[in-house]
């Protein structure tokens, strides 16, 4: 237990829809809806799910972004659903997130400088020349040259504006960063950099990860621990050696079959564990299948899957998956 | 006679900072009932080769070569003949299916548009008044016959729908149905699935490569995702910084790429395998003042003095096509 | 200079170059610019904004006064020149002084939603329905016909429509990337909307105002126009053209050049507007 830095238990985040002038609530987009995991130190976990799962939201949750509708959140041993505004602020040093689009992510009239020491002078953290000192040794951290300081965003390229934005989320030496998808909108040659600039730094500065993604490939390589998300709810939940030896829930096994493979080992692979879904629509969150949410594109959908939400099962040590089947 | 035929192309722009040299001196061809992949990262030129055969690149843009349609060079015909060549003979499916359709019209509306211009030139406004005057009887069944040809469940529902109504696999269908609906000899696809979540990227993959088969269509397709090309293309051609790495049959490119681009390219994606990623060193070059030979010399670990001096030919070895010094003689 | 800033620079000079309309928008703003600033050594006679000289009076248009004289024999080019300072220094301060009241509120109505800022909003609806010119007229009747009082009639009637711009924009900016970073990295209200999201509205809050100049210009000219803010003999365009209206169609000079001054120095502030829109809207790098 003390491993665990971060917990989640049932959280749920809602957004409401509204009409009409007087702004009547008509419904809710379920985005997060009822997750619960738990994170070790020194981990890298991946979220792993296809656009709309919510896992962004589960995401900005962590972070701060959007306040919960539902469910706790446990932040090294402490419950930020019933903490001091002190505490939370603690809290919310300690947990950074980089995101997607490092063009967007930057405000484009900024300079580096201000963009990366934003985070302590927002928090009162040292005085001007410290800031500036902490912002050299961040911007060499992510082997970048102190030049970058003065520059605008649209001067530097992709991947530096990503160094940038991990730059800017270790300057409050964090224990926990949240990557949301760090390199989706880098070109590819590029990826393979900054995720190794992100598993070096993991290791200097004893950082754990969350990171989110769609790309299994990707989970497969930097992550420790995976958990799939669908439809606002994990499904399966497993060591990552052990989730892709022996992956369990038909939704993950039709996220491996529909990997379009680039080499035989791939292929072979996708072969061996992949199941492909039925045809259909990705779920509506405002309206979910009942049951389990999967029902409609599940190959393997019983008549209890149509009509209530699978339990958890145990697969094999930490492995968990939710459904009918096991 | 090759459908499609890319001697020489080269693309530049002009703009403030001096000219942006983005193609540099692409060939290829594209047989009937063939699918060609363009693979290449943002910026190696891939989304201006097709712009350029529809002869939509913008104003500041600077074109030499040459681009043989059916025997005709699109570059040099009369802009009137290229218009009625678009949305009859050649069809295009852009990434985001929702900037390519307007909110304000069904699918139906849309589809009608379509079809009844296809294939004609310089209609104007009056002739479109008069031609949606004059909707043919057999229409409405042409258009459910092609919704049904792009898998589409229920096309009754689907054309009386507003784009926001549908999904985004849905939406990219019907740009399908919509291209497909005149029989077109070529479809050109800018990274269609690039929006859309895996599973349905797969189902819109094998919904193309069918539509190749059984409509003995040529496809042209563009995108930056290796293991995407090789699903969909029986050939690829990999670009690097607007000029051709390599060539051939899209299995054995990947399972044994010749170019130490694509060799490289292919060492620095993340594999369900779990095989490490090993970053390319450099970054992409200057367009205004691009390296000289061989554009990817300065972050190619085989490097030589040749490279840096004078521009790899196209090497003939295995029944492939490189562009590399390292397969001379 | 540091490098970012001059490669925007540079693009939008080369910009700029392509585009004549702007460039006469620039010529003619900086022309009644340097009027405004340095009125007393341009014109000839600058002693005519107080003096009179009877015996001169109604002299058509010549080699030593440009423009005519007017009904007491003043240089009427001279006039012109002097009248730019007001007319132009109370448009200037107007959309100002309306920026700063307006722009800010809302902002902070567009980024903090909810019921206080629906409050706002409705508030500044209720500005919006009534026409400005119409506004800033019963006002300016109200109140003694002072410069100060023209002038807050005029900003009464002009602030909600950056308070509307203001509300929007935050609207559209508030689910930025940065914007969230921010809130990640424990960032209040007041840094995300004046730090982060502010200095993302300049451009257009640039375009607006100096659309709004021009429109302010016309505004305070009606009002002087009409016997309201500026007393005679101060040199006032309105209130040149409503002392030589009677004068027409004989003594044409007489509100033919305060006129044209007039509409030369709304069109420039106009082209200067479009020019701006253009030129920042393709400002963003396009790759």
């Amino acid at each position: 237990m003390d491993n665990t830095i971060l917990e989640v238990v049932e959280l749920k985040k809602y957004f409401p829809i509204t009409s009409g002038i007087l702004n009547r609530v008509i419904g809710y987009v379920r985005a997060v809806d009822g997750v619960s995991l738990r994170v070790y130190r020194g981990s890298t976990h991946a979220i792993v799910g296809e656009t709309g799962c919510g896992k962004s939201t589960l995401a900005r949750v962590i972070a701060g972004i959007y306040e919960p509708t539902g469910g706790r959140i446990i932040f090294d041993g402490i419950d930020l659903s019933n903490a001091s505004v002190r505490e939370k602020r603690e809290a919310r040093k300690s947990i950074s997130m980089v995101f997607q689009d490092p063009t967007s992510s930057l405000n484009p009239r900024h300079r580096v400088l201000d963009i990366v020491t934003a985070p302590l002078r927002v928090n009162r953290i040292g005085s001007k020349p410290e800031r500036l000192k902490r912002a050299r040794e961040m911007i060499r951290m992510v082997e970048l040259g102190d030049d970058v300081l003065h520059k605008y965003p649209h001067e530097l390229s992709g991947g530096q504006r990503q160094r940038v934005a991990i730059a800017r989320a270790l300057i409050t030496e964090p224990k926990l960063v949240i990557l949301d998808e760090p390199t989706s909108s880098l070109d590819v040659s590029v990826q393979a950099k900054i995720v190794d600039l992100l598993l070096d730094l993991k290791k200097k500065l004893g950082l754990t990860y969350m990171l989110i993604t769609h790309n299994l490939g990707l989970a497969r390589n930097m992550a420790t621990h995976v958990s799939v998300m669908y439809a606002g709810k994990i499904v399966e939940t497993s060591p990552a050696e052990d989730l892709f030896a022996n992956p369990s829930h038909p939704y993950t096994r039709a996220l491996i079959a529909a990997i379009p493979p680039v080499d035989p080992a791939e292929e072979a692979i996708i072969r061996k564990h992949g199941l492909p879904a039925r045809g259909g629509e990705p779920p509506s969150l405002t309206n979910p299948p009942r049951g389990c949410r999967f029902h409609p594109r599940c190959p393997l959908a019983l008549q209890k899957c149509k009509e209530k939400e699978p339990p958890r099962v145990e697969i094999s040590q930490e492995h968990y998956s939710w459904c009918w089947l096991d | 006679m090759a459908l499609l035929e890319v001697r020489d192309l080269y693309i530049g722009y002009k703009t403030f900072k001096g000219v942006l040299d983005v193609v540099d001196g692409v060939s290829f061809s594209l047989e009937r009932g063939e699918s060609l992949a363009l693979v290449g990262e943002s910026g190696s030129g891939k989304t201006s080769i097709v712009k350029a055969i529809l002869r939509s690149l913008p104003g500041n843009a600077v074109v030499r070569g040459e681009i043989l349609f059916e025997g005709r060079d699109l570059l040099r015909t009369d802009r009137r003949y290229v218009s009625r060549v678009k949305g009859s003979k050649i069809a295009y499916i852009p990434q985001e299916p929702l900037s390519a359709l307007n909110q304000l019209f069904t699918v139906e509306e849309h589809f009608i548009d379509r079809l009844l211009l296809a294939g004609k030139a310089d209609v104007g406004l009056l002739g479109y008044l008069r031609e949606r005057r004059r909707i043919p009887r057999g229409l409405r069944e042409d258009m459910i016959r092609a919704l049904e040809e792009a898998r589409i469940g229920e096309p009754e529902r689907v054309l009386s729908s507003y784009p926001f109504q549908l999904s985004g696999g849905m939406l990219q269908r019907v740009l399908i149905a919509m291209a497909i609906a005149t029989r077109p000899l070529l479809l050109l696809a800018d990274e269609p699935t690039t929006a859309l979540d895996v599973i349905t990227q797969k189902e819109i993959l094998g919904l193309l490569r069918d539509l190749q088969r059984s409509m003995g269509m040529s496809i042209l397709y563009v995108t930056h995702d290796l293991g995407v090309a090789r699903m969909v293309a029986d050939k690829i051609l990999v670009l690097y910084a607007g000029q051709p790495a390599e060539t051939g049959d899209s299995g054995k490119i990947l399972d044994r790429p010749m170019h130490p681009y694509t060799a490289g390219l292919l060492g620095a994606i993340p594999k369900l395998s779990g095989a490490s990623m090993s970053p390319i060193e450099g970054s992409l070059p200057d367009y205004t003042n691009p390296p000289r030979g061989c554009r990817f010399h300065p972050r190619c670990p085989h490097a030589m003095d040749k490279c840096r001096e004078l521009r790899p030919p196209r090497l003939f070895v295995d029944g492939r096509a490189v562009y590399c010094w390292l397969y001379e003689g | 200079m540091p490098l970012g800033e001059s490669v925007r620079v540079r693009r939008l000079l080369y910009n700029l170059r392509r585009s004549p309309t702007t460039i006469a928008g620039l010529v003619i703003v900086a022309v009644f610019v340097v009027m405004a600033v340095f009125g007393e050594y341009i014109a000839p006679h600058p002693e005519d904004a107080y003096t009179i000289h009877l015996e001169k009076k109604f002299q058509p248009p010549s080699l030593e006064h440009p423009f005519g004289t007017d009904a007491v024999g003043r240089d009427i080019f001279s006039r012109v020149i002097l009248a730019t300072r007001i007319s132009l220094g109370i448009a200037l301060g107007v959309v100002a002084l309306a920026i700063l009241v307006g722009f800010p509120l809302g902002l902070i109505a567009g980024y903090v939603g909810g019921l206080p800022s629906s409050i706002v909003m409705r508030l500044t609806d209720i500005f919006l329905s009534i026409p400005s010119v119409v506004l800033a007229l019963a006002i300016a009747a109200m109140l003694e016909p002072t410069l100060e009082n023209a002038m807050l009639a005029l900003v009464v009637g002009w602030w909600p429509w950056y308070s509307r711009l203001g509300y929007s924009m935050a609207v559209t900016l508030k689910s930025e990337d940065y914007v969230m970073a921010a809130r990640s990295y424990g960032a209040g209200t007041r840094h995300i909307v004046f730090r982060e999201i502010m200095p993302n509205t300049l451009p257009v809050l640039a375009v607006k105002a100096s659309l709004d100049v021009g429109y302010a210009i016309l505004a305070e000219a009606l009002l002087g126009f009409l016997g309201f803010g500026i007393k005679p003999p101060t040199p006032e365009w309105g209130t040149m053209l409503s002392e030589a209206r009677i004068y027409l169609p004989d003594i044409w000079w007489y509100a033919t050049f305060p006129g044209l001054a007039i509409f030369f120095a709304v069109m420039g502030f106009n082209l200067l507007g479009d020019g701006l829109r253009d030129l920042l809207g393709i400002e963003e790098e396009v790759r």
